[in-house]
């Protein structure tokens, strides 16, 4: 979608999301620590958060000579990694950072469509299943079977909605394409006219 | 002049993969119900594509595409 110019461009604002996502995270993970909410050790908080700069700085110095095609898959494989390590020691399943697995979802299907989807969707299932593995969950595993089904359910329906706006921008730029090359021609037959 | 081609998917074919799609949703829904280890949950993607797959084929099969 869009050729190497545009996925540049789509890297680069995921670079300065990453950064916003990361600082929200971080607030609300030393909040819920000086609550007594979650008991992840410091260490941990920052070890994570320094990882997420530094790959976070490594993509930006990519990104100033231009999108290799691999990029986009790794920047979200490790953005998948770095969240599952945040829910496997903020209380594995019942994690309150459960959600932040939605929003690399979302950013990604809309950003590149379907195939990012049906990625997206695999390495979360992967990754979560290892999580579940490591932090058995107390209640029934049927329970985190539906939250697997439901993400796979999102990551269909939100590929597909970006499939159709991938489709109508198409036709658009089609039309413009046309209505740039009808101009030229009717100026030029004005001139042949004179 | 062209003839006309053979057909993509057979009458047979078609009905096997959707027999398999069935299967593959049966896997799916018994691993979620009965599984006693998260393990299981890595098979999902494979069962998951392969329904997708094989209902793809289904329909376009009923809609007669191929």
């Amino acid at each position: 979608m869009g050729g190497p110019g545009m996925e540049q461009q789509i890297e680069r604002s995921k670079v300065v999301v990453r950064w916003i996502v990361a600082a929200v995270l971080l607030a609300a993970v030393a909040y819920l620590k000086t609550r007594g909410e979650v008991a992840v050790p410091w260490a941990i908080v920052i070890a994570l958060t320094a990882g997420l700069a530094v790959l976070n700085l490594g993509y930006w110095a990519i990104l100033r000579r231009g999108a290799p095609l691999w990029l986009k898959y790794l920047t979200t494989a490790t953005d998948l990694g770095l969240i599952s390590v945040l829910v496997a020691v903020t209380g594995g399943s019942g994690s309150v950072f459960y959600f932040a697995y939605f929003i690399v979802l979302v950013s990604n299907s809309f950003r590149y469509g379907m195939g990012m989807a049906l990625y997206v969707a695999t390495l979360y299932n992967v990754a979560y299943a290892v999580l579940l593995r490591l932090h058995p969950p107390q209640g029934d595993l049927t329970v985190e079977a539906v939250k697997i089904f439901a993400f796979w359910g999102i990551a269909l329906y939100a590929g597909y909605l970006a499939m159709r706006f991938q489709r109508q921008t198409h036709i658009l730029q089609s039309y413009e394409e046309t209505i740039a090359r009808l101009r030229q021609e009717v100026g030029a037959s004005k001139q042949e006219s004179r | 002049m062209m003839g006309r081609r053979p057909p993509v998917l057979t009458a047979g074919l078609s009905a096997a993969v959707g027999i398999a799609g069935v299967v593959l949703f049966g896997l799916l829904v018994g691993i979620a119900w009965r599984a006693t280890s998260a393990v299981w949950f890595l098979v999902f993607p494979l069962l998951v594509l392969g329904v997708l797959a094989s209902a793809g084929i289904a329909v376009l099969w009923i809609l007669r595409h191929f």
